[in-house]
């Protein structure tokens, strides 16, 4: 295939990738009492359209599903089906097969099994078969229906419309064909000429002189009488009959489209063969076929609604709600939204650098200037957001694909759960939607899994047979919520203490609060099922969830309530582009702490507030409360000479004695640790910079910023440094501590 | 026919355009110490003085660490140290080499003491370095006025600041 | 195909794909297409051409204004009260294709359509 065609097929997965969506989003919206006629087009032009694109590229096996599955649509777009939650239920599944048959042609995914693709033809057709008293024509509609719909491949390299037809045989017969066009065709902007082009296509070149045609004029009226909308010419036409050929099933062709205004004969030889064309003869699978079986509930629909039937109506009236989202758009690479975003960053750096320069000189004093950097300063700003609005996207995109995958889930568990989605408009930066995938799906199945419970255990606590998922999205100061709520069993806190300690996550001895227990769920190496289920048992733990989201700058947090259900919200900032953070000094090297994990900075007093563990750590008391203590130059080894400040452990400037400024952060377990530094500059907006792109992963940093001088400054990741600071720790020596202090 | 380099050309620095003849190459000649050293012109995206970098944690000792060039975190690495050599005394003009992988897009600095310049080496006169397994820093050798210069292994270095192949010297114990 | 090189053909198409493949067929063929998205666009392009499209082709099934509210809407322009129309279509129904013939197109064609089929229509309908 040529370049183009390949480029027009990766259009059509492209255009696949927008319409499966589509077509989910409208399934969902369809409920028995609210058959909304356009939600029906939506989803019957989906799957029109990917049907459409598939047989244009020979994709035989995507083709013949989605066209079983587009007949079972159009039942229920002519009103035949009703959307009953088990018509809907088929839809979905299929949708899930017609998405894997689109991965399968794509080459991205398996092969889908024949045997489900036949099955879930087999489902689409009993409610094809549903239709009332239609059955034995629906047999015929399919199988004429899929003969029309032989893919044909348009092969565009070896295509030449003029390619000369088989060589030339000896002539036999002719085939005379008689017509006479009414003058209806001539206003449909037709013309007697092209029919006679049309036959004359019908013969290979070197015959076309052998085409004999004569104008009959017989029936044409005196000039004065001539009707001037009325046709009064007839034509006859001698075509030579070859081997291949024209017979009068190609004369027919030529003249399917007119055949309602243009009065046909074709005759063989001397026999004429009377034939005035039916609308019926050439036309694919018409649906009379049983003439004695009144058919209201198929035509009726037809006349009375056509609007609704075939599409929204133009006016603009009735395109109200979802209608209104269409506003005009273009296709931007994403490559390129990535480099304005990079050059707003510069900008950003740019600006700070210019203020910084400025102030160090004193300019800062005059205050025009001043007002005139502000200004920039906003505008600056509002690039930058503006540039981060193109970048986002509504959640709905990987919402809706969790309707896929609760379904999988509660099937394999053999449970009735529900998911509810709100909030798929939120917007979200696209980063971070790709990523949201994989812990949604997990956490989803681990509640279907082990946050549902099965129907008599429901039943018997008096709730509702079917579970209740439900999946939500909202903005709230600069970050977005997703909360993730069933309405099952919640924690079981006993079960899970047990769990973590026979896995040795926590001491037998441990004395932990219910939170702290629902915490445990996210350890390492943490699962509560005791035989690895299908479902969420797939080596991945709720650790790796929180690590995923983590490394979205995003935190999980958890709320159970026994008998109501667990609630998992997790935090995302707007974007990954750009943080708050706060810059601290160490050892002469300034670097970022997330605002977002920061608690406090306090002041302690060597002597009194640290603890030296048997184990060669430190710890920190702050409030009768027992902290690992992490000296950030020892532990990123920072070298010596970057700094005018002496000492080992740096503890402390020389002269300020024995206190030593520390900075508590938090994880998003809400794990703390308290960071030893040289002080704390400002607070500030930070452009975050890849340094994997040209280094590895660097333990302790999760990436660097440039700051306003044009320097590097390392972003620090607080959570793998508590953990790595706390694992040092053993946890029993805190406790004693902490009952020493109390 | 002329080639010219994707971005900032070098020629900007040396006043040379780049040439690729057939079985020829265009190096930069640079020392370290008291060695010479060359790489292909065209991975050279431009020279700059040397600027402190910003310490990178648990880094090799060969590592400079980190600068900024136009938004992008670059590593600088010092050659003496890749080397096993050592840099010369009290040089005040040592300059950082910026080079670029055309096809992953990687970016490093060299620290250098200074560049030479520009020569045309004929790949038949490469001598071929043996290797005991591993990879090697150097890729071979050429003979220009009776002097040896030393062709550098950039995909090898590039390769071990991306933490392939390395043992890793992150974890603190 | 140098013939062709003058005539300007209006897709109009809710099918990315759809609209590469005409453009790919026609502009092969030599024709100077013109594409809209729907109905709507499809009108907005048939107006706005300069020179005015030869022909159209025309999807049915689209969102915003449809193949047959399209066909109405051109038939209802003067300038084009004659334009050949030439439908282009997954649609198998009968009534449907009558229903096009009735509003005044001009020609039916079945996808998946065969290069040939197409340019040979056009060069019908426009000839």
């Amino acid at each position: 295939m040529s370049d183009v065609m390949d480029d027009i097929l990766k259009i059509f997965f492209e255009e696949c990738d927008e319409l499966l969506p589509e077509l989910e989003r409208g399934l969902s919206e369809l409920s028995e009492d609210d058959a909304d006629p356009e939600t029906i087009n939506a989803i019957f032009r989906a799957v029109h359209s990917i049907k459409g694109g598939a047989a244009s590229f020979g994709l035989e096996r995507l083709v013949r599903f989605a066209h079983v599955y587009e007949s079972a649509l159009d039942c229920l777009r002519s009103g035949q089906v009703r959307p009953d939650s088990a018509t809907v239920k088929t839809f979905f599944i299929a949708m899930d097969v017609l998405s894997d048959l689109v991965s399968e042609s794509k080459q991205t995914g398996e092969r889908v099994d024949n045997h489900r693709v036949d099955e879930n033809i087999h489902k689409l057709e009993e409610i094809i078969g549903a239709r009332p008293e239609e059955e034995p024509v629906v047999e015929l509609e399919d199988s004429a229906a899929l003969e029309g719909f032989v893919p044909v491949t348009v092969d565009l390299e070896a295509f030449d419309f003029d390619d000369p037809a088989e060589e030339a045989t000896p002539l036999t017969e002719t085939l005379r064909v008689s017509f006479r066009p009414h003058g209806e065709l001539y206003e449909r902007g037709d013309d007697a000429r092209n029919l006679l082009l049309g036959l004359k296509s019908l013969l290979p070149s070197e015959q076309a002189a052998a085409m004999v045609v004569s104008c009959q004029q017989q029936d044409l009226p005196p000039l004065a009488d001539l009707p001037v909308d009325e046709g009064c010419l007839g034509w006859e036409v001698h075509l030579p009959i070859g081997a291949e050929g024209p017979t009068e099933a190609d004369v027919h062709n030529v003249f399917d489209w007119v055949s309602d205004v243009c009065d046909l004969t074709i005759s063989r030889g001397e026999q004429p063969v009377e034939d005035e064309i039916s609308d019926e003869a050439e036309c694919v699978a018409p649906i009379v076929l049983e003439p004695d079986c009144a058919k209201p509930p198929k035509e009726e629909p037809h006349p009375v609604q056509p609007v609704q039937e075939e599409g929204p109506s133009t006016s603009p009236s009735s395109k109200q709600g979802r209608k209104q989202e269409q506003h005009a758009s273009i296709r931007v690479d994403t490559g390129r939204i990535g480099m304005l975003m990079d050059m707003v960053g510069e900008m950003v750096i740019g600006q700070a650098s210019l203020e910084s320069a400025l102030s160090q000189q004193g300019v800062t004093q005059d205050q025009e200037l001043v007002k005139r950097l502000a200004v920039l300063k906003t505008l600056t700003r509002d690039i930058q957001e503006a540039v981060m609005a193109i970048r986002a996207q509504p959640v709905r995109h990987v919402f809706q694909r969790m309707q896929r995958v609760v379904r999988e889930g509660s099937g394999l568990a053999g449970k009735d759960v529900r998911l509810i989605l709100e909030g798929e408009e939120t917007e979200i930066d696209r980063t971070l939607i790709e990523n949201l995938t994989d812990p949604l799906t997990h956490m989803l199945r681990n509640a279907i899994d082990h946050g549902i419970e099965d129907k008599e255990t429901r039943q018997a606590a008096g709730k509702p047979a079917q579970g209740t998922i439900r999946l939500s999205a909202r903005h709230r100061s600069g970050r977005i919520l997703i909360e993730i709520q069933d309405d099952g069993g919640g924690i079981n806190s006993q079960r899970v203490l047990q769990t973590a300690i026979k896995r040795g996550i926590v001491s037998a001895q441990a004395v932990l609060d219910e939170h702290e227990i629902n915490e445990l769920i996210f350890a390492p190496g943490f699962s509560t099922a005791d035989a690895v289920s299908d479902l969420s048992g797939r080596g991945v733990g709720m650790d790796v969830v929180r690590q995923a989201i983590q490394t979205l700058g995003g935190r999980v947090m958890i709320k159970s309530t026994p008998g109501q259900g667990t609630l998992f919200t997790l935090s995302l900032p707007l974007t990954l582009a750009v943080l708050d953070g706060m810059l601290i000094e160490c050892r002469g090297a300034v670097m970022v702490v997330p605002v977002s994990s920061v608690v406090e900075l306090v002041t302690v007093d060597v002597k009194e507030d640290i603890y030296h563990l048997p184990d060669g750590s430190h710890v920190v008391s702050i409030r009768t409360r027992c902290i690992p203590l992490i000296y950030l130059g020892d532990e990123l080894t920072l070298p010596q000479d970057y700094s005018d400040v002496t000492g080992p452990n740096h503890m402390g400037r020389a002269g300020e004695g024995d206190q030593l400024m520390v900075l508590v952060v938090e994880n998003e377990a809400g794990a703390r640790a308290a960071l030893v530094v040289d002080g704390v500059r400002d607070q500030a907006q930070v452009v975050i910079k890849s340094i994997e792109k040209n280094y590895r992963p660097i333990k302790g940093v999760s990436a660097a910023t440039i700051l306003g001088d044009g320097s590097v400054a390392l972003i620090l990741d607080v959570s793998t440094l508590i953990v790595s600071a706390t694992k040092r720790i053993d946890t029993r020596a805190l406790e004693v501590l902490a009952e020493h202090n109390a | 026919m002329p080639v010219t380099t994707n971005r900032q050309a070098p020629s900007k620095e040396t006043g040379v355009v780049a040439h690729a003849p057939t079985g020829k190459e265009q190096m930069i000649i640079f020392t370290v110490g008291e060695q010479r050293y060359c790489i292909p012109i065209l991975r050279i995206r431009e020279i700059r003085e040397f600027e402190a970098p910003t310490y990178l944690p648990h880094c090799p000792a060969y590592v400079e660490g980190a600068i900024n060039i136009r938004g992008n975190i670059v590593t600088v690495v010092n050659l003496a140290r890749y080397l096993g050599t050592e840099m010369q005394e009290g040089n005040e003009r040592r300059v950082v080499i910026i080079i670029e992988d055309s096809t992953s897009r990687t970016t490093c600095g060299l620290l250098v003491d200074s560049v030479i310049g520009i020569t045309d080496i004929i790949l038949d006169e490469i001598q071929p370095i043996s290797v005991d397994g591993g990879a090697a820093e150097l890729s071979g050798l050429v003979s220009i006025d009776e002097r040896v210069i030393r062709i550098l292994q950039l995909d090898t270095l590039l390769a071990r600041l991306l933490g392939a192949n390395l043992i890793h010297t992150d974890g603190v114990s | 195909m140098v013939d062709n090189q003058a005539i300007r053909v209006l897709t109009v198409d809710d099918s990315r794909t759809m609209q590469g493949m005409l453009r790919k067929v026609l502009g092969d063929a030599g024709y100077d297409v013109i594409q809209g998205g729907d109905g709507v666009e499809g009108l907005e392009a048939l107006q706005q051409a300069n020179p005015a499209p030869q022909a159209i082709i025309t999807d049915i099934n689209m969102p915003r204004m449809d193949g047959f509210q399209f066909i109405e809407a051109v038939r209802g322009i003067e300038a084009f009260a004659h334009l050949p129309i030439i439908c282009l279509t997954t649609e198998i129904d009968e009534e449907k294709k009558q229903r096009a013939r009735s509003l005044g197109a001009t020609g039916w064609i079945a996808k998946p359509f065969s290069a040939e089929k197409l340019v040979w229509a056009i060069k019908r309908v426009t000839a």
